[in-house]
């Protein structure tokens, strides 16, 4: 008995092994919502801390070589790294002005498309520094066909009328100035009125018919009557409306559609209205320079 | 009993340390040392024993690998039983016939893998890549196979040797002590 024991006790043991391993297997097989084998928790109760044993000391030398070792080169990186961000921060402000410029040019080309006569792009060179005149001082001037009485526009809107040239600049008034008046209507109801400077950064609108819709935020446009100035351009928007029932002048504070505090480049429209060919009679002169105000004046 | 113990203990460090490498190298760099240490014991224990140690090196890497629980620890015991059936018709002694021999064994051991995954978890797709990342294994495992059995053989002559010693010097101090 001993003896067969003693021969069969290999295979028995090899047998015992197997049907252990398969059992595991067998109890690891089941969905992990079932309980699972009694062994396969208990190998997994024991193999749970052996793992975080395991990677604990694993974790220790990849972050030791990591956040030490592998910093030897980490100078020479950053180094790299800030000329590559002053680099793409160059060129993102480079894209950047491109962008604006492209759309800046494709206002500019839808401008010039919607007007027959042709536009000359002007730099503005200079600003009236005098307390009572706002003109720009532009670098195109009569060699380039700029005569006074021209008018000056940008993609926002209307800029003001060229009052004089020399061969080679122009001067140019703004409609914020005091001696500017714009023909001009509210594109919404056509109410027409005129639009003065005032010598601010504001400009009035000054409506005679009683009864006009005039509102907030109406956009004003040039309505091309006087002769002056094209029809359509924008001139600005009403901020404010006074309308006193007694008066028959009602007046509305008009903010400009363009920005003159940045203002680089106009353009002038190489033609004349009307009124100013017939002021000037086809000549070159310049419009007469303005006197001061009778308050400012003390007079 | 003591090599076979000190073998187990080796198994399970294997496992460790083949547990620490794969989180720092790709898998197909690790050896695997456990299946290597299997067949070792195949060439330095006696059966029985070898047999447990094999299992038990195969749990061992069953907590911290493979995708069945008790996978590894079955496929040790095959391994384990394979290397003492080609023992006796090849020696697996000498470097060359062991490093093939361990060769055609991870290429089982991979195939088996696949097999019992399939068997007992059903859907388990083997991607042509995964061959490829066998093969490295082996390629990276077979050549340390000898260093394995050299580890294994001294182990145990070491621990052997202690134990006679030991021995030795109990006869020495019987006739003084009476």
């Amino acid at each position: 008995m001993s003896e067969l024991l003693r021969r069969i006790r290999l295979p028995l043991l090899f047998a015992a092994l197997v049907f252990g391993t398969l059992s595991l297997m067998l109890g690891d097989r089941r969905p992990a919502s079932e309980e699972r084998h009694w062994a396969a928790r208990a190998l997994l109760e024991i193999a749970a801390p052996v793992q975080k044993a395991i990677t604990r000391p694993v974790y220790f030398v990849r972050d030791s070589w990591q956040r030490y070792v592998a910093l030897v080169d980490v100078e020479q990186e950053n180094r790299e790294l800030r000329e590559q961000v002053a680099r793409l921060e160059s060129e993102r402000l480079a894209f950047r002005e491109a962008l604006v410029l492209s759309g800046q040019l494709q206002r500019v080309a839808q401008m010039r498309r919607e007007f027959e006569v042709p536009l000359l792009p002007s730099q503005v060179v200079g600003q009236d520094a005098s307390a009572w005149s706002n003109a720009l001082l532009l670098d195109r001037g009569r060699s380039s066909n700029v005569r006074s009485g021209m008018p000056v526009m940008v993609e926002q809107g209307l800029v003001g009328l060229v009052s004089a040239t020399t061969p080679h600049a122009a001067r140019a008034m703004l409609i914020l100035d005091r001696r500017s008046a714009v023909d001009a209507m509210i594109q919404r109801s056509r109410a027409r009125g005129l639009v003065r400077g005032l010598g601010t950064g504001e400009l009035e609108f000054v409506f005679m018919v009683r009864g006009d819709d005039v509102q907030v935020g109406d956009e004003v446009l040039s309505s091309g009557v006087g002769g002056v100035y094209p029809k359509g351009v924008r001139v600005g928007s009403i901020t404010a409306v006074h309308a006193e029932r007694a008066e028959l002048l009602h007046t509305a504070l008009v903010k400009p559609a363009v920005d003159f505090g940045r203002l680089e480049q106009v353009f002038v429209m190489l033609k004349r209205g009307p009124t100013m060919d017939l002021l000037f009679g086809g000549g070159d002169g310049d419009l007469p320079e303005p006197a001061p105000p009778a308050v400012a004046d003390g007079r | 009993m003591r090599p076979a113990l000190a073998l187990l203990a080796f198994g399970c460090l294997a496992v460790l340390v083949e547990g620490g490498l794969a989180q720092l190298l790709p898998h197909w760099v690790v050896p695997d040392l456990s299946l290597l240490l299997t067949v070792a014991a195949a060439s330095s224990l006696e059966p029985g024993l070898g047999l447990v140690v094999a299992a038990g090196i195969g749990l061992g890497a069953d907590m911290v690998a493979g995708p069945l629980l008790g996978q590894f620890a079955f496929l040790r015991l095959l391994e384990f039983t394979l290397a003492r059936l080609v023992a006796a018709q090849l020696d697996l002694r000498r470097g060359l016939p062991l490093i093939v021999f361990v060769l055609a064994v991870i290429g089982v051991d991979g195939f088996a893998q696949v097999g019992l995954s399939r068997l007992f978890l059903g859907s388990f797709p083997l991607e042509p890549v995964e061959l490829l990342g066998l093969a490295a294994s082996a390629l990276v495992t077979a050549p340390l196979a000898p260093w394995a059995a050299a580890l294994a053989s001294r182990l145990r002559e070491r621990l052997e040797e202690s134990d006679a010693r030991r021995d030795m010097r109990l006869e020495t101090r019987r006739p003084v002590l009476r």
